[in-house]
């Protein structure tokens, strides 16, 4: 070969490095879709119970995901175009769901300063506050509620702005040192005399006014309760503020309470949040709801269960006279009734002796007022009210789907108002029984595995070491597999427990398992010599297999699964934001769902990136036509013409006459392979004897085929190969990522046929598919062409199966006419297997 | 039983420890979320172990450890830090502090952290008995000391039956009375 000249050596570097740096992208690509997968997995372990973690925890492992995702679309972007611009709309769209979620990342909307219960349901939560949401909620359900509206966080906003605050907060708390809680106060105070002595803009004010004019138009009453319905309150990711509430206020003084309950924000604690969430201003926004007064005759809380035996029939009603602020502040003991959600008879009531009772008085505000001797000893609610607040209760437990801490009131004319509704805090017990057990070293067959979804569970294994053994799996199994392929999500609420020898936690199977909470454990050395149909306990939650059947493991193991974690705030926010990264929606790549549109979660999005970009590339390695005619030589024993790309080495570092032996590069999967192909050796025309006689010698003598001319080549890397072989009239691309994480590893097979007629190429893919599957791929054969992927498995089992499909490839070479039918084929697959060692495996 | 104090000021934190330590654990776990209270709180409670995040407003953890430390009851501070960040913790160690766990982390390690913690301290405590048993002069004092940690222990092992307590020892029954009612 010539020596390339100054120009062509500058143009061929260029496109070498075009080349190159495609790669580059894809395997950035590769590499943040391995960290992705990696954080979702360790996000779903935090979320099963095991672990205790806090808001920062879920802050970080967030932007990990964000900032992953967000490399992933653009690299998919530059490497297969504009058509993939659409997943940025996906992507933000899930975004903003998140930023719901999480306090201080969403900034406030545009709404009018005013909105009306009437118009509010529980969606309106980041305008309005939950408090108001939720009354609106409770009105469209058809419940009474009070009269009123809600100043809505855009009112706070504009406040905020016209006066500067939010400039004047922020210099203010650049000064103060987190740790000093004395100075935390002191700000706090000074934070609250800036925001009360702040102008309100003439609009906003207005808006109040007429609101609170209209309020009292509707209800001929001027008493307002002034409260706040921070958007923090109901809000699961926030601090618990106690934010201020006005009770009986007029009309003079609507808009200076309303001054007070935002002030209110600013606590020490609340200042502290945002600095050490580095929130470098208070976006925790606080809207506030206006609403027409109760003059309550008695008021009180429905527990729709009893938070502490919520497993009781019971539903809860606490009970007094008057207002019910005392009530909620512990200064008056209540009246309590236990009622039987089933049929409303009262099973407890016990009723407390009642001395005082807060009352509105004439001028505004509240007061003590003494209670009428003869009522202090009766219920502060007759069992009409009783049983009313039994069915509302009741209903608004159902609209919820959770069981309601409701606040309520009744007006002289004994009209029952619900005042507000959150979701009802549960308390869990311990089990009763403590189930411990004790395992002596004698009964543990295999340890050291990593948990992928904790529990316990036992029956006979079933080695599931292809596709075909699936069929084996029946309900009740232990089922063992090599490593966690997609098939095995057929076992999934059929087996007892899933134990793979390799992969990690995070890959689908491994998500699938803890979605199906099938006790799986994974990584697990020496799984596979468990003898088929031996009974064994999995004890996932300690990465182990115990001999026989062990009840007192699987019984405390049980209680483990239970997650008493389940109903705390942070799990509860912590499982929506989960549900907007974790599920995988995206399975078939070829089904007609598989699109950016349809992509649900971060996991979807990068379900469907990965997929694409892979696509891409083998389309583009068809295409590297004039690539590969930069590449260098290789020399081989065998009489192959093959063109070798590098990705880590420029082209002057090549050496000048263009070649380069088969021993002297370092690509691991590239010499695995090229191994296998020289071990089984250049086959001769007659060297493989069939059973039948067939046309052999008309191989390679057919039509011309289009592209014939393309010279097979190389991408390679260290750990990475790109191969894409032309033999004959068959085109196969393999690559294969060959590193020292398992959890990275792969190799991807396309097989084209060509040549032969249709029957016999069929036959063809159905042989090449058979030894792919036994040698453990997932295989997808369509028409002439078959897809085939195997990952998880550590680099030296990569390169045994690198070799094994070197040798395969020789041997399918000559077979272009052979298959002359379905027996033939049947030799064969047996012919193959037998010569590459995996029939016996398979039988023994 | 066992009394412990959870020091967070994110009271989500807070909740998890009481839900783990409810569920598994005999214990008796007062929280707070504001370290101002810290010092208040052991004076008041017969603390054995603290568990304290390290970076909070008011007292830090290095500040809980040496309140501890300073106090003349025994006791452990497990300290919670933030993931990557030992930030003081080398420094709290300097100081005395029991250990240190780095969040996320499993129920089971807050759990064996905490029977360690337990563990160290009833063993210190025991140690600072026996050694002012061994301080205290004359020798008669000294003995009478060690008479009554005796017959606490045989008592604690007879499971509080004097008779067998008597028997088991070779000591008479109102000579155990006695010493019993004198430790």
């Amino acid at each position: 070969m010539e020596k390339h000249s100054c120009y062509d050596l500058a143009d061929s570097e260029h496109m070498l490095r075009c080349v190159q740096e495609q790669f580059e992208h894809y395997q950035e690509l590769l590499e943040q879709n391995g960290r992705v997968l990696a954080v979702i997995g360790d996000m779903e372990e935090k979320s099963l119970g095991e672990y205790l973690f806090d808001l920062n925890y879920i802050r970080s492992s967030l932007e990990q995901v964000r900032s992953s995702v967000r490399e992933i679309i653009e690299k998919l972007i530059v490497l297969g175009g504009q058509e993939y611009e659409s997943l940025r709309l996906a992507y933000s769209t899930i975004d903003a769901q998140l930023a719901q979620l999480l306090p201080g990342e969403r900034p406030i909307d545009k709404t009018p300063y005013v909105l009306w219960f009437e118009s509010l349901g529980r969606g309106d939560a980041f305008a309005v506050g939950g408090k108001n949401a939720q009354l609106g909620e409770l009105r469209r359900i058809g419940l009474r509620v009070p009269e009123g509206f809600a100043i809505t966080a855009w009112a706070y906003r504009c406040f905020l702005d016209h006066n500067d605050l939010q400039t004047r907060i922020r210099e203010h708390l650049e000064s103060v040192d987190v740790r000093d809680y004395d100075a935390l106060v002191r700000v706090s105070g000074e934070v609250n005399a800036m925001v009360r002595s702040g102008s309100v803009p003439q609009d906003v004010a207005d808006a109040i006014r007429e609101g609170y004019e209209e309020l009292v138009r509707r209800t001929g009453s001027e008493a307002v309760a002034i409260r706040s319905s921070g958007i923090g309150e109901d809000n699961l990711f926030s601090f618990a503020g106690q934010y201020a509430t006005f009770l009986n206020v007029r009309r003079e003084s609507v808009i200076d309470r309303w001054l007070d309950v935002v002030a209110s924000e600013f606590t020490p604690q609340a200042i502290y949040y945002f600095l050490s969430h580095g929130l470098t201003e208070p976006d925790v926004a606080m809207p506030v709801g206006c609403v027409s007064m109760v003059d309550a005759a008695s008021s009180g809380v429905v527990y729709t269960r009893d938070p502490v035996h919520p497993s009781d029939d019971s539903l809860l009603i606490h009970a007094i006279l008057g207002l019910g602020e005392s009530l909620v502040d512990g200064s008056l003991t209540p009246d309590v009734f236990a009622v039987s959600r089933a049929d409303g008879s009262i099973s407890k009531a016990s009723i407390a002796r009642k001395e005082t009772r807060l009352a509105m008085s004439g001028d505004g505000g509240t007061a003590l007022c003494d209670v009428d001797p003869v009522r202090a000893s009766r219920s502060s609610i007759s069992e009409a009210v009783l049983l009313q607040l039994v069915t509302c209760g009741l209903a608004v437990e159902r609209h919820y789907g959770r069981p309601q801490d409701i606040e309520w009131a009744t007006d002289v004319e004994g009209r029952l108002f619900l005042l507000q509704t959150r979701a009802l805090q549960l308390v869990r017990h311990r089990c009763a029984t403590d189930v411990s057990f004790v395992v002596s070293d004698a009964d543990v067959l295999l340890s050291g595995g990593t948990t992928a979804c904790p529990g316990a569970g036992f029956g006979p294994v079933v080695q599931v070491m292809t596709e075909r053994d699936l069929r084996n799996v029946s309900d009740g199994s232990v089922v063992v597999a090599l490593n966690p392929f997609p098939g095995l999500v057929i076992t999934m609420g059929k087996a007892r427990a899933l134990i793979t020898e390799v992969g990690g936690v995070a890959n689908h199977i491994a998500t699938l398992a803890r979605e199906y909470r099938m006790p799986t454990v994974v990584g697990l050395r020496g799984a596979t010599q468990l003898k088929p149909g031996t009974v064994v306990t999995v004890d996932a939650t300690g990465g182990r297999i115990l001999r026989g059947e062990r009840p007192d493991v699987l019984a405390s193991r049980r209680a483990d699964a239970v997650n008493s974690f389940e109903d705390t705030p942070l799990f509860q926010g912590y499982r929506q934001i989960l549900a907007l990264i974790a599920p995988l929606h995206l399975m078939d790549p070829s089904a007609a769902e598989f699109t950016p549109q349809q992509c649900r979660t971060m996991h979807d999005i990068t379900r469907f990136a990965h997929q694409r970009a892979m696509d891409e590339m083998f389309r583009r390695a068809t295409r590297l036509d004039s690539a590969a005619q930069l590449g260098l030589q290789l020399s081989s024993t065998l009489p192959m013409r093959v063109s070798v790309l590098f990705l880590d080495r420029p082209i002057s570092t090549m050496g000048d006459n263009g070649t380069i032996g088969e021993d002297d590069h370092d690509s691991l999967p590239m010499q695995a392979f090229w191994n296998g192909m020289k071990r089984q050796g250049w086959p001769s025309k007659g060297r493989t004897s069939s059973p039948l006689h067939s046309g052999l010698a008309t191989q390679g003598h057919g039509r011309p085929v289009d592209g014939y001319s393309v010279k097979s080549y190389a991408v390679l890397s260290t750990t990475y190969m790109m191969l894409c072989l032309r033999m004959g009239y068959h085109f196969t691309t393999i690559e294969s990522m060959c590193a020292e994480q398992p959890g990275k590893n792969y190799i991807r097979v396309q097989y084209k046929d060509g040549g032969a007629s249709l029957e016999r190429r069929i036959r063809r893919i159905r042989l090449i598919a058979e030894v792919l599957t036994r040698l453990r791929f997932d295989c997808t054969a369509r028409a002439d062409c078959l897809n085939a992927f195997c990952s998880c498995f550590e680099a030296p089992i990569i390169a045994e199966t690198l070799g094994l499909l070197g040798r395969l490839v020789m041997m399918t070479k000559q077979l272009d006419m052979a298959l002359s039918s379905d027996s033939v084929t049947d030799w064969y697959i047996e012919d193959f297997l037998r010569q590459l060692g995996l029939n016996r495996r398979a039988t023994s | 039983m066992s009394h412990l104090l959870a020091v967070d000021d994110e009271p989500h934190m807070l909740l998890l420890l009481e839900r783990i330590v409810a569920e598994k654990t005999q214990h008796r776990l007062t929280t707070t979320s504001n370290s101002l209270e810290v010092p208040r709180l052991l004076e008041q409670l017969p603390i054995d172990v603290v568990i304290s995040d390290m970076r909070m407003p008011g007292l830090n953890g290095l500040d809980i450890v040496k309140l501890v430390n300073q106090r003349k009851t025994s006791g452990a501070v497990i300290l919670i830090t933030a993931f990557g960040s030992l930030d003081g913790a080398t420094e709290a160690f300097e100081e005395g502090a029991f250990g240190y766990l780095t969040k996320p982390f499993k129920k089971e390690l807050l759990l064996l952290t905490v029977d360690r913690a337990l563990a160290h301290v009833a063993s210190r405590r025991e140690a600072k008995e026996l050694c002012a048993v061994f301080d205290r002069e004359p020798f008669a004092l000294a003995r009478e000391g060690f008479e009554r940690l005796y017959v606490r222990r045989l008592l604690q092992r007879a499971g509080g039956d004097y008779e067998v307590a008597a028997e088991r020892s070779g000591l008479s029954l109102d000579r155990l009375a006695i010493l019993a009612a004198a430790g």
